[in-house]
């Protein structure tokens, strides 16, 4: 450490004097004139060594507060209020005074690890950078302290790190590197933006327990940006709820999820969904027999071919194998959850199973039909029994075609209806999927990011699909409107009868979709059951990595000290 | 590395093939018989079918073809019909001219252009990248020719700061053959530099609004070093591309401005040789040019890789 004497004098500061002070900062996007600005009156103050979290869903100004007093906003942006960093104010410093706080005095690590560092640079340039820039080091003292901070953030192999490109680090480890920069002059502040959102809840589990550690070992202040529940109940001390550009609630991590005073953040507590909460409450309504098509319902039974039957299948791409050996059955009226960190396989098995990706051997049959072997041409008319629902509504819908366009699409292709009758069919999904008919005018630029998956919904269940293949269709969601989402669709699995593969990283979710649960790792299938039995009683190991790494809004407040 | 550099290799050659075939075709099919403008005024049939004996024109296409495909292959240009001395000689001494010409038209588009480009992009939507756009339109629309001789009328004739015309190697004199080459590869340069500039400027602001530019903004470091060190390099790639294919079109602008310069280079042998149907110096400067094209694109290429260590590695693999 460069200033090392000073760590202990920062420890005995915790809880007394907050190395961050905000008190009524306003953050004003340009063209936020006539509304409500983005960040509206909010107090918060960090203390050195502790962890403070910053809660709310996409467009609650928990982002904009931290970058408004960094000043990493659009030109335009107003910036009102006070926001004290270590006996500085920082509101009004201008772009100059900031840039010599920025990266020096407070540090940040972003959300997208992928793309946050420089594609062209090596991570040891970009390391050295901010050493050469803000402290003026030699080349030979920063490669030292370069190499320090990888150690520090638990990279291996410093030396060979620091000669390397990022593309050639996972996403975890370009965290760590992001962090590590961070890091470089050790900061007081160090704003983390969502830092383990884009991350596999493993690597997730990692990321977390580093940034508390370094809270603890360093003193470091550390303002931790998040919507997850379950990363605050997991690492801060103190939690701070934002709504719609205002705090409305403050505290004790334990006192804020124990037991919330706002009426928001109750409301937000019990959007998240928790493992073990389904059944918990009893049947969960995936496990309700469906409705519909009650004869082909039950798995195996003879009758009716089932919506998707896998075998044996196997995917390589060159040399490298996506899925390798996986034999998997979705029967009607069933959802089947396929649960796995990224690069398991389970988004290329899905891609199978709807005839995006040819598999490179094995079969892959939809209601009793081969599909792994057929044509475009004969794939085609398949393609209406298995139908899609992908991670990012904003963009897997068509920006230029009306949504009433893009649902009639598909009916005029492989239905009869025409004119009137088209008409009433659209505003019939629409209305299926709970959106307004009238809707059907608009783009999909006017709709919220909910809205978006709902449109997402209405089109691919407008053929009345056999099977619905459903990748991370909730992932880009806020928790409160991913409840509605889930809740959607098990509604509408109810009405329809369809067979669902319900793709996620998340074990919760699964478990409130689905009756059995299949889990995927390194393209092999590790563990298949009824989801009850898997989740509350893991055969495989690494279900149990996984089970154990999945943040919970339950767990525990950390242990203090 | 290498397995990528011989298959590049190897695709040039079959597009150079193909360029030598469209060529000899296409002077073959042009109206017009050398064995007659050679023969002088009002010329006997026999002396034209014997002329055309010794050029060969009396065999057929193919056969010529091949046969000139054969010569080619050992370097051998043969001999200009007009003036009977070796193309390879006549290449030799206009190459320089049109070489020197291309590389300063080059270097002034690459510098205007990519100026220009960043200073739009960086104060987009502003008085700064309004005026380079105008700039580039105007770069666009205004003629080569027309813009080479209002340079002429004003630096040489009114203000008499630079040469009109003429050409001086540097052997000579550096100086003058600068003064003499400065107005044709500004002329020259301007459209390309337009061309460059609205590449750079798009370019720019995709890699502007990307997560690494927010990083190091967020590492404190200066606008200046955000924009020319994290910001340019990543927008080279596309600018290199241009740079590239563009070449095609700084040739044939080439042929223009070296008519108005009185510059004797390349593009004004092949005007002249098509003229006088002078076969064999066509089809050289033709090919030549073509080869010129063609290994400029794969040096293109490879710098990709030096400019984006992503590009490395798959080039490494393939």
């Amino acid at each position: 450490m460069t200033r090392p004497e000073e760590a202990p004098r920062r420890r005995e500061e915790r809880e007394e004097e907050p190395v961050l002070r905000a008190s009524g900062l306003t953050v004003r996007f340009p063209g936020q004139e006539g509304h409500g600005a983005a960040v509206r009156g909010l107090d918060l103050h960090v203390a050195p060594g502790e962890v403070l979290a910053l809660v709310g869903e996409s467009g609650s100004g928990k982002s904009a507060a931290t970058m408004g007093v960094l000043g990493l906003v659009p030109r335009g942006t107003e910036v009102g209020g006070s926001a004290v960093l270590g006996g500085r104010e920082l509101v009004g410093l201008g772009e100059r005074g900031l840039r010599g706080i920025r990266g020096r005095r407070a540090a940040v690590v972003f959300q997208e690890p992928m793309t946050s560092l420089n594609p062209v640079f090596t991570v040891g340039w970009q390391l050295r950078e901010v050493l050469r820039v803000h402290l003026g080091m030699g080349r030979a003292a920063a490669h030292a302290r370069a190499r320090e901070l990888l150690e520090l953030v638990g990279l291996d192999e410093a030396e060979r790190r620091l000669r390397g490109y990022p593309h050639q680090l996972s996403g975890g480890q370009r965290q760590r590197v992001m962090i590590a920069m961070a890091l470089a002059c050790d900061p007081e502040v160090l704003i983390a933006d969502e830092p383990t959102t884009a991350l596999d809840v493993t690597v997730q589990a990692g990321i977390l327990r580093l940034l508390r550690g370094l809270a603890d070992r360093l003193g470091t202040a550390i303002v931790l940006i998040t919507h997850d529940m379950g990363v605050v109940a997991g690492v801060a001390d103190r939690v701070v709820v934002m709504h719609r550009g205002e705090a409305v609630e403050s505290g004790e991590v334990g006192r804020v999820l124990g037991a919330p005073r706002h009426d928001y953040t109750r409301r937000l507590l019990a959007s998240v969904p928790r493992l073990g909460a389904s059944s918990a409450a009893g049947a969960p309504p995936a496990d309700a027999p469906p409705a519909a098509d009650s004869g082909a319902a039950a798995p195996g039974s003879g009758d009716a071919a089932p919506a998707l039957a896998v075998r044996e299948l196997s995917v390589h791409y060159g040399s490298a194998v996506a899925v390798s050996g996986v034999s998997l059955t979705v029967a009607r009226g069933e959802t089947v959850g396929l649960v796995g960190e990224s690069g398991s396989g389970k988004s290329t098995l899905g891609r199978c199973a709807v005839g995006l990706q040819r598999p490179s051997s094995g079969s892959v049959a939809v209601c009793g039909t081969e599909i792994s072997g057929l044509s475009r041409r004969r794939m085609r008319p398949l393609r209406r029994s298995v139908q899609m629902v992908f991670q990012d509504p904003a963009s897997s819908l068509n920006p230029r075609m009306t949504v009433g366009a893009m649902l009639a699409e598909p009916l005029r292709r492989f239905g009869p209806a025409r004119g009137a009758a088209l008409d009433r069919r659209v505003e019939a999904l629409l209305e299926d999927v709970r959106l307004d008919p009238d809707m059907r005018h608009r783009y999909p630029h006017q709709f919220s990011g909910g809205q978006r998956q709902r449109v997402a919904i209405a089109r691919a269940l407008a053929l009345e699909p056999d099977l619905l293949v459903a990748d991370e269709p909730t992932s880009a969601l806020d928790v409160s409107v991913q409840d509605e989402i889930l809740e959607l669709l098990t509604a509408l699995q109810r009405e329809k009868g369809f067979g669902c593969l319900f793709i996620s990283h998340d074990l919760a979710v699964v478990e409130r979709m689905s009756s059995r649960v299949a889990v995927m790792r390194g393209g092999e299938l590790v563990e298949e059951g009824p989801t009850t039995r898997v989740l509350s009683d893991p055969e495989h190991p690494y279900t149990r990595t996984l089970l154990e790494a999945a943040p919970s809004v339950d767990a525990a407040p950390r242990a203090t000290g | 590395m290498v397995r990528y550099l011989l298959g590049r290799l190897a695709q040039a050659a079959l597009t150079l093939l193909l360029v030598s075939a469209a060529v000899f075709a296409g002077l073959r099919a042009m109206p017009g018989d050398p064995a007659v403008l050679l023969a002088g005024e009002d010329p006997d049939p026999e002396t034209v079918a014997q002329i055309r004996a010794e050029l060969g024109l009396d065999r057929p296409v193919p056969v010529q073809y091949l046969v000139w495909l054969g010569r080619m292959a050992r370097l051998d240009f043969g001999e200009s019909v007009r003036t009977g001395l070796p193309v390879s000689d006549t290449l030799l001494t206009r190459l320089p001219v049109t070489l020197e010409l291309a590389l300063l038209s080059l270097l002034v588009a690459a510098v205007v252009g990519v100026l220009a480009g960043v200073a739009a992009a960086v104060r987009q939507g502003r008085p700064t990248d309004w005026a380079a756009n105008a700039g580039a339109l105007l770069g666009l629309s205004v003629p080569n020719f027309w813009l080479g001789l209002m340079g002429v009328l004003l630096f040489a004739v009114v203000l008499g700061w630079l040469p009109a015309s003429g050409y001086v190697p540097p052997s000579e004199s550096l100086t003058g053959n600068l003064a003499g080459m400065l107005m044709p590869a500004l002329v020259l340069g301007t459209g390309l530099a337009a061309v460059v500039m609205r590449q750079t400027r798009s370019s720019m602001i995709e890699v502007l609004g990307s997560d690494y530019i927010r990083t190091a903004r967020a590492k404190g470091l200066s606008p200046a070093r955000v924009v020319l060190v994290h910001g340019l390099r990543n927008s080279m790639v596309t600018v290199l591309t241009i740079l590239g294919l563009q070449l095609g079109a700084l040739i044939s602008g080439a042929v223009v401005t070296e008519q108005i310069f009185v510059l004797a280079g390349f593009g004004n042998l092949m005007v002249e040789s098509v003229f006088t149907r002078d076969l064999p110096v066509v089809q050289a400067a033709v090919l030549v040019t073509a080869a010129g094209y063609v290994l400029v694109n794969l040096a293109v290429d490879v710098c990709y890789s030096l400019v984006d260590p992503r590009i490395r590695i798959q080039g490494g693999r393939s």
